[in-house]
């Protein structure tokens, strides 16, 4: 720095001129921010490496020899994601029991109300069950009819019963598009029964699911069109076993399809009075609704 | 590693792969002309140091991000440009870049203290130094600006024009007044 830095030249360019003048100007940034702005750059720097690292680790498991392994798993993954998620997702549809009460008119103050005129008289009950037999009955020449008309038949039992929201009994001739048919017109369709050959007539099958409460049999047997009111050796009705073995969702399947409520077995003893022994609730409820004694 | 071969593009590339003597050697061959360019502009020792380090400290986090579709001086000085400004709009809302304090008298001092320097070349150099500055503080910033944009950061009118984002006859027009008005400052301080 001995030099000594030569006068400016009147005629000399403006740019020569600043270069000599910053030549020999010595003003640079302090040393702490040299160290500052290095020490800063480093860290970085041993950051971006250890990122590099991880990155070369991750990309040598996803090497060739690994992919199967790692293509297998995610679609076992995603497989089952497929299959249990619907389980999971799919809408719950209400008891058959809540349904069917939800579905009635208020219920008919059976304790309180007169008795029959004459014994044989069936008490008034409400017109819903009355009018799902209908559909049972007409099920019950079914041997006639074809397929298409069971099927005509249930959507129309189906639309008139759309208004009061009554649970629609899907019969197994009805495929699932029907019955989604069937619940975009308004009608609350229970939860559709999977196709299937229909049921032969059985009223011994009829009970068995009552007792059982095998609601995808009582359905089949009913739609099939075996008789509701068939008694077993003891004179007990489906409805009667139904309410003795306390399947409060059979019970309700029953009185919608037009059982009849008070149906005594061979001892004299009424649904009802089977009900009130076993202090089921719930069965009692329906039948007194039914008009039960 | 002798870096001195490699051109910047090939440095800030390998930086930004984890190789920090690649910055160190960025960081020497550009440290002066930024420096110049920012303490010539803002006049501010302190202004121009706390400016060093964030434009620095924004290459060196941008790194990965350079693409050397420009060349690097070129987006050097843009962030060093953009710091420069935000400073003086944000920080320092009071001031702008005419109204920085140019601080002859400090420089003075560090020029005294100079250790390298004999007294005869340390008068003379502070001598032209403090001209230097008292000229350039005497420009219009905005032609301060492309003046130093271009002797400092060696950049074409086109780069100056994109750099300040004005037209590249704006860009000729500050230039041309700019040495036209230093050449007679400098002359009348010889």
């Amino acid at each position: 720095m001995s030099t000594l830095p030569p006068p400016f030249d009147r005629s000399e360019d403006a740019d020569e001129r600043y270069r000599r003048a910053s030549e020999h100007d010595p003003s640079r940034p302090s040393e702490a921010t040299r160290r500052a702005v290095l020490d800063h750059a480093a860290r970085l720097a041993a950051e971006r490496t250890r990122r590099a690292a991880r990155r070369r680790r991750l990309m040598a498991l996803l090497a060739p020899r690994w992919r199967p392994a790692i293509v297998g798993t995610l679609a076992v993954a995603v497989l089952a994601g497929v299959v249990i998620a619907p389980q999971f997702l799919a809408p719950t549809a209400p008891s058959e029991s809540q349904r069917a009460r939800e579905a009635l008119p208020a219920p008919a103050p059976a304790v309180n109300a007169p008795a029959p005129a004459a014994p044989a008289a069936r008490p008034a009950r409400p017109s819903v069950a009355r009018e799902r037999p209908r559909v049972a009955a007409s099920a019950n020449h079914s041997d006639a009819l074809t397929a298409r008309q069971l099927e005509q038949q249930a959507d129309a039992g189906a639309a008139r019963a759309a208004p009061l929201e009554e649970p629609v009994v899907v019969t197994g001739a009805r495929s699932l598009a029907q019955a989604t048919a069937a619940a975009s017109r308004g009608a609350a369709v229970a939860a559709p029964v999977p196709a299937s050959p229909p049921a032969q007539v059985d009223p011994d099958a009829l009970r068995q699911a009552a007792a059982a409460g095998d609601l995808t049999a009582l359905r089949a047997q009913l739609a099939s069109g075996s008789d509701i009111e068939a008694r077993d050796a003891q004179g007990r009705t489906a409805l009667m076993l139904a309410t003795v073995g306390g399947q409060a969702d059979a019970v309700a399947v029953l009185l919608a399809h037009g059982a009849d409520p008070s149906a005594a077995d061979a001892h004299g003893t009424t649904p009802l009075r089977a009900a009130v022994a076993a202090d089921e609730r719930a069965i009692i409820a329906m039948l007194r609704r039914y008009g039960a004694r | 590693m002798n870096d001195a071969g490699l051109s910047d593009e090939t440095l800030i590339a390998r930086y930004a792969r984890g190789d920090a003597g690649s910055f160190t050697a960025l960081y020497r061959r550009h440290e002066l002309r930024i420096w110049r360019y920012l303490e010539r502009n803002v006049g501010s020792r302190a202004t121009a140091e706390e400016l060093m380090q964030e434009v620095w400290f924004a290459v060196a986090r941008d790194a990965e991000r350079y693409r050397p579709s420009a060349r690097f001086t070129t987006w050097l000085f843009t962030i060093a440009r953009n710091r420069m400004v935000d400073a003086v709009r944000a920080r320092r809302a009071h001031l702008s870049l005419d109204a920085l304090g140019h601080e002859a008298e400090t420089v003075v001092e560090r020029l005294t203290a100079d250790p390298g320097a004999s007294p005869l070349a340390a008068a003379e150099a502070r001598d032209q130094a403090v001209v230097l500055r008292q000229a350039l503080a005497r420009l219009p910033p905005e032609q301060r600006d492309a003046f130093l944009l271009q002797l400092e950061g060696d950049l074409s009118v086109e780069e100056v024009a994109a750099i300040t984002g004005v037209s590249f006859e704006t860009v000729k027009s500050r230039l041309r007044y700019a040495r036209t008005r230093l050449r007679g400052l400098l002359s009348e301080y010889a």
